[in-house]
C-alpha cells in the first residue's frame, strides 16, 4: 500500500507530541510539540498549540508556539502567535505574524560590521 | 457531513491522547488512550500502545493495550493484539495473534458494516455468511471456543474450571508467642 500522507481531520483533538517523518495536515486540535522531518500544514480550520519543528511549516489555520524551519510560509488565513526562525519565509496578504523573525541575514560587508 | 478520515502516516509517532468524531487510519506508531466516536483502522506495521475506543476497530498491526469496540473488533490475519477486547461482536481471522481476555455481549446485534480499505470507510453492505468467515479459535486448548466468528452461536465457558482460582498453598502458621528475645540476644553478644 502506498504511503498516504497524514491527515487529522477537523473533529480530531490531539494532545501530546508528534515526532518522526513524513507530512502531516492538521485540521483539528493539536495542542503540544512537534517535531517532524518533513512538512506540516495546519489548514484553515487547524489550531496547533506548540513549539513546531520541521522542514516544511505551512499555516492556513492558527499556530500559537515557536516554529524552527527551513522554509514558513504563512497564507492569507494563517496566524502565527510566536518566532519564527527560518531560511525561507512568506507571509502571504491578510497572514498574521505576531512575533520575531529570526534569520541569518546575508549583510553586505560594510554593514555586517 | 462527516469529517475527512484522519490518517497517521507510517514514519510519525504520537505520544499522547487522541480525541476524534470521525474516522482515524494509523500507518504510524501512537502511544497514549485514542477514544473516537467513529471508526479504527491499526494497519499493518502501526502500533499502538493504550487503550483504544471506537465505535467500529479493525486491528491489522499490533495493539498493545484493551480494545472497545461500540459495534465490532475485528482482528485480521498478520495483526498482533495483546489486551482484552470489548465488543458486542468480535471477529478473528485465523493466523492472528492474540493474548487477552474477550468480552462479547449480545449476539443478536445487527449484521457488521464491511470495511473497504480502498475508501477507508465502511460501506454498510451486510456481512458475508457466518457460515463462510467463521473461525473457531481455541486459544485456551480446552476444546471450548474462546471466539467465534460473525454470527456463529456464542458458546459460554462454563463457570467452573476458569472461574474458581486456584487454591492458594497454605501458609505456614504464624507462631502464637514471641521467642525468648533475652535467649536471642545472648547469642549475638559479642
Amino acid at each position: 500500500m502506498t504511503d498516504p500522507a497524514g491527515y487529522f481531520a477537523e473533529d480530531l483533538i490531539i494532545r501530546g507530541r508528534i515526532e518522526g517523518e513524513g507530512a502531516v495536515e492538521v485540521a483539528g486540535t493539536f495542542d503540544g510539540p512537534v517535531a517532524l522531518r518533513g512538512r506540516l500544514a495546519v489548514a484553515p480550520t487547524g489550531r496547533v498549540t506548540g513549539a513546531v519543528a520541521a522542514d516544511e511549516v505551512h499555516v492556513s489555520g492558527v499556530l500559537r508556539g515557536d516554529v524552527n524551519a527551513v522554509e514558513a510560509h504563512i497564507g492569507a488565513s494563517g496566524r502565527v502567535i510566536g518566532d519564527v526562525k527560518a531560511s525561507r519565509i512568506a507571509l502571504d496578504d491578510g497572514g498574521v505574524l505576531d512575533g520575531t523573525v529570526l534569520m541569518d541575514v546575508a549583510l553586505p560587508e560594510e554593514l555586517s560590521r | 457531513m462527516r469529517p475527512r478520515t484522519s490518517v497517521v502516516p507510517a514514519g510519525v509517532r504520537i505520544e499522547g491522547s487522541v480525541d476524534g468524531e470521525g474516522d482515524l487510519v494509523v500507518f504510524g506508531h501512537i502511544t497514549g488512550p485514542l477514544r473516537l466516536v467513529g471508526l479504527l483502522v491499526v494497519e499493518e506495521g502501526a502500533t499502538i500502545r493504550g487503550h483504544v475506543h471506537a465505535r467500529a476497530i479493525t486491528v491489522r498491526g499490533t495493539l498493545k493495550g484493551n480494545a472497545f469496540g461500540d459495534e465490532v473488533v475485528r482482528v485480521e490475519a498478520g495483526a498482533r493484539l495483546v489486551g482484552d477486547v470489548f465488543a458486542p461482536r468480535i471477529k478473528v481471522v485465523r493466523g492472528a495473534q492474540l493474548a487477552g481476555k474477550m468480552h462479547m455481549g449480545d449476539p443478536d446485534a445487527p449484521a457488521l458494516d464491511v470495511y473497504d480499505p480502498a475508501l477507508h470507510t465502511l460501506t454498510g453492505r451486510p456481512a458475508p455468511s457466518p457460515l463462510a468467515e467463521t473461525r473457531v479459535l481455541d486459544l485456551h486448548g480446552d476444546g471450548i471456543p474462546t471466539v467465534s466468528g460473525i454470527s456463529a452461536p456464542l458458546r459460554r465457558r462454563p463457570s467452573r474450571s476458569r472461574q474458581d482460582p486456584p487454591e492458594k498453598p497454605a501458609l505456614a502458621p504464624l507462631p502464637t508467642s514471641m521467642p525468648d528475645l533475652r535467649r536471642l540476644r545472648g547469642t549475638f553478644r559479642s
